[in-house]
């Protein structure tokens, strides 16, 4: 009985770790979306954090 | 489970919410295994839906329909396992490489367990990527980024990428649309030579007509209701007749010969004569004495019986234009 379960267990974190893989190289590779996603931050955390330290 | 037929679609109705009718309205067919079974209609005749509730996108309002004997709407699953789908729009990742698509798609489906790299994939699942590359004619393209393929590649990666798990059946949404002519008669070539080397049975809708003249079996369908199958040329032969066309330098003394041997024809010039087992070629030609400047054998064409079988079965809001699409 467990070892179907096993196998559904173990096709689910297959599909699991390829998606995430897909998605990371998919990341790596799309070069403006990775700076975008590296600059947005620092630009928010620079505009708000500004903002947010006059007003307190 | 009947293994004779791999598809068996009874009375099938979809109704989408809010929609006054439906958008499939009562749909029997079968399809034996192995055959090219070619699904036919303007558009929004209710090909796309059939083809979704057939793959599992879509649930249907009532009927049956089994596929590789299970149950599409209680066996979603097993269903997905047998059938292999190429959409009408590409549906690859551009970032990754072809085998990087075909990979990740055999993992997805539990070919083969999940490995980052094609240098750890078992000896397997390479095989069968070298083999379906081979037919299809890509081997040395197989590690390039999708975004540098032309679209003729690209539905040549789909296609090793449906069949990565020897599917029983193919589904082809339009394959070909949007292709140009060279492209489109490779990707057939490539079809034909899978279903000759796979026996797997292709489930086709298509525009293109004369894609669907190599088809075992035809269904054309429209506003929802398959208004005709058969074979292409039962198809076409039941509708229209096949004719003689004659023309002469004197059209009126080869209208009044024509009409003195009691030949039926058409036309003010060129003239076309119906043939039939009373009329046959032959009995025209020899009773003609006027010297003609035409004489040509016309068989009816799939696109001519299918134009012919939408305007009759569209009402009176038919639009040949649209029929003809």
């Amino acid at each position: 009985m467990t070892r179907p379960s096993a196998r559904i267990i173990s096709r689910e974190c297959s599909a699991i770790a390829t998606i995430a893989y897909r998605d990371f190289t998919k990341l790596l590779r799309d070069r403006p979306r990775m700076l975008a996603g590296l600059i947005f931050p620092v630009l928010f955390i620079g505009v708000l954090g500004t903002s947010l330290n006059a007003a307190i | 489970m009947s293994m004779l037929y791999v598809i068996e679609v009874e009375n099938l109705v979809k109704r989408y919410r809010k929609a006054e009718k439906n958008a499939v309205d009562g749909v029997s067919f079968r399809v034996r295994e192995g055959e090219f079974f070619a699904f036919l209609g303007p558009n929004g005749a209710g090909k796309t839906t059939t083809i979704s509730i057939l793959t599992t996108m879509l649930a249907k309002s009532s009927g049956e329909a089994t596929v590789a004997g299970f149950d599409v709407a209680t066996a979603q699953a097993e269903v997905r396992r047998r059938i292999g789908v190429i959409f009408q729009a590409p549906s690859l990742d551009k970032n990754l490489t072809a085998e990087e698509n075909i990979r990740f798609h055999a993992s997805l489906y539990g070919l083969f367990g999940f490995r980052p790299l094609y240098a750890l994939m078992p000896r397997a699942y390479k095989a069968r990527v070298q083999e379906l590359a081979e037919i299809v004619g890509i081997r040395d393209a197989l590690f390039n980024p999708i975004s540098t393929f032309s679209g003729g590649m690209k539905r040549r990666i789909e296609i090793i990428r449906s069949l990565m798990h020897k599917p029983r059946v193919l589904f082809l949404d339009e394959p070909t649309t949007g292709l140009d002519p060279l492209s489109r008669k490779n990707v057939w070539e490539y079809l034909r030579t899978v279903r000759r080397e796979e026996n797997t049975t292709i489930f086709l809708t298509t525009h293109y007509l004369e894609e669907a003249e190599e088809a075992d079996h035809i269904c054309i369908m429209n506003n929802g209701r398959i208004v005709s199958s058969g074979t292409p040329s039962e198809i076409g032969s039941d509708i229209i007749n096949a004719y003689l066309m004659l023309d002469a330098k004197s059209r009126m003394t080869l209208a009044a010969e024509l009409a003195a041997h009691g030949f039926p024809f058409t036309g003010t010039g060129p003239f076309r004569a119906p043939l039939s087992k009373q009329h046959t070629a032959q009995d025209i030609i020899r009773a003609i004495a006027t010297p003609l400047t035409l004489l040509r054998i016309h068989e009816p064409t799939l696109e001519e019986a299918y134009i012919e079988i939408i305007n009759a079965t569209s009402g009176p809001q038919a639009n040949p234009a649209s029929a003809a699409a």
